[in-house]
C-alpha cells in the first residue's frame, strides 16, 4: 500500500482486511488454475494455468497485463451475450 | 538501499526497490495455494512466481481503487477508507450489474468490518475451515445454475459465491435489501443454511 505515493494514511483495519483478501484470491486464483490442469489432464500446476484462469474470469480482468498470453488465444471467439462456458462463472440477475 | 554514484553527484536517482519489499513472501503464498490443492499436486516454479505477482498486483489495483473513493472526500476519516476497502473488494467480486448498487451504504459496516477484523485470528484454523464446509446463503440477486456433472470434489471449498458473499461482509455494497437475509453471530455470518445445488 504504501508503495503507491498518493496514499497518504492507512487505516489500522485495512492491512488485516487484505490480508484475509490476499489469501481468499490466492485461494480462488490456484482453484481456477487447477481446473485448467486438470482438463489437461496434468497434475503440475503451471503458468498457462493460471493465465487460462485470469482470461477466463472476469473479475481477474485487471490481470490481464501480466500473464504472457493474450485472451484471445485462450478463449474461441464468442457473440455477445452468449452464456459463459466457463462451468464455474455464475449468472448474476439484473436488479 | 545501494548507493548510486548518480546520487552522490545531487542528480535525483529512482529509488530502488526490493525484491522482498515488491512482493508478498512466496514461501507464505506457496503454503495457501496448496492448502486448495490436491495432495499429490505439484506447482512449477514459473506458477508460484506468477501467483506472487498477481497478489501484488491485486493489493495495488485495489490500494489505486480504494484510494480513488476517498479521495472527494476531504474529512480524514479512517473508518471510511477501511470501509472503501472492503467496497472495492466486493466490487470487484461482483461484476458490476448496477452502478447504483453501490452508492448505497450499509448502516453498520463499519461496526461490522471493525468486530469481524477484531475477531479474526489467522492462527486458528478452524476458525477458517468453518466458513468453507457448508455453503453460505447467497445474497438474493445471485441466481445459480444447475450444477456441472463434473464438478470437482474440492469444489464446494471455495466457489466464486462464497468468496463474494464473504468479502461482501466487510463493506457490503448492497445496500439494506442484503442485511435481512444474514443473521449475525458475534459479528460473523451464520453459515448454518443449506442451499440446494451443494446437497
Amino acid at each position: 500500500m504504501k508503495a503507491d505515493e498518493d496514499v497518504r494514511m492507512i487505516a489500522a483495519e485495512a492491512p488485516v482486511v487484505f490480508a484475509r483478501a490476499c489469501e481468499m484470491f490466492i485461494l480462488e486464483l490456484t482453484h481456477r488454475s487447477w481446473a485448467h490442469a486438470e482438463e489437461n489432464k496434468r497434475r503440475t500446476l503451471q503458468k498457462n494455468d493460471i493465465a487460462a484462469a485470469i482470461s477466463r474470469t472476469d473479475v481477474f480482468d485487471f490481470l490481464i497485463d501480466i500473464v504472457p498470453r493474450e485472451e484471445g488465444k485462450e478463449d474461441v471467439a464468442r457473440p455477445l451475450g452468449a452464456p459463459p462456458t466457463d462451468p464455474m462463472s455464475y449468472y448474476y440477475v439484473q436488479q | 538501499m545501494e548507493l548510486n554514484p548518480a546520487a552522490a553527484a545531487g542528480a535525483a536517482a529512482p529509488p530502488v526497490v526490493r525484491e522482498q519489499d515488491r512482493f508478498m513472501p512466496i514461501a507464505n503464498v506457496i503454503r495457501i495455494m496448496r492448502r486448495v490443492l490436491p495432495a499429490h499436486a505439484k506447482i512449477a516454479d514459473d506458477a508460484k512466481e506468477m501467483i506472487q505477482e498477481c497478489v501484488s498486483e491485486y493489493i495495488s489495483f485495489i490500494t489505486s481503487e480504494a484510494n480513488e473513493r476517498c479521495q472527494p472526500r476531504a474529512a480524514q476519516d479512517r473508518h471510511r477508507r477501511g470501509r472503501a476497502v472492503g467496497h472495492e473488494q466486493a466490487r470487484l467480486r461482483r461484476p458490476i450489474s448496477s452502478p447504483s448498487r453501490f452508492l448505497h451504504h450499509r448502516p453498520g459496516a463499519t461496526a461490522e468490518l471493525r468486530h469481524a477484523t477484531a475477531s479474526y485470528r489467522p492462527d486458528i484454523p478452524t476458525a477458517v475451515s468453518q466458513f468453507f464446509t457448508t455453503a453460505p446463503v447467497p445474497p438474493p440477486n445471485f441466481v445459480m445454475p444447475p450444477p456441472a456433472t463434473a464438478a470437482p470434489q474440492h469444489h464446494n471449498l471455495l466457489s466464486e459465491s462464497m468468496v463474494s458473499y464473504f468479502l461482501g461482509m466487510y463493506g457490503g455494497g448492497e445496500g439494506s435489501s442484503a442485511s435481512g437475509s444474514y443473521s449475525h453471530v458475534n459479528g460473523m455470518p451464520n453459515f448454518d443454511h443449506s442451499y440446494p445445488p451443494y446437497k
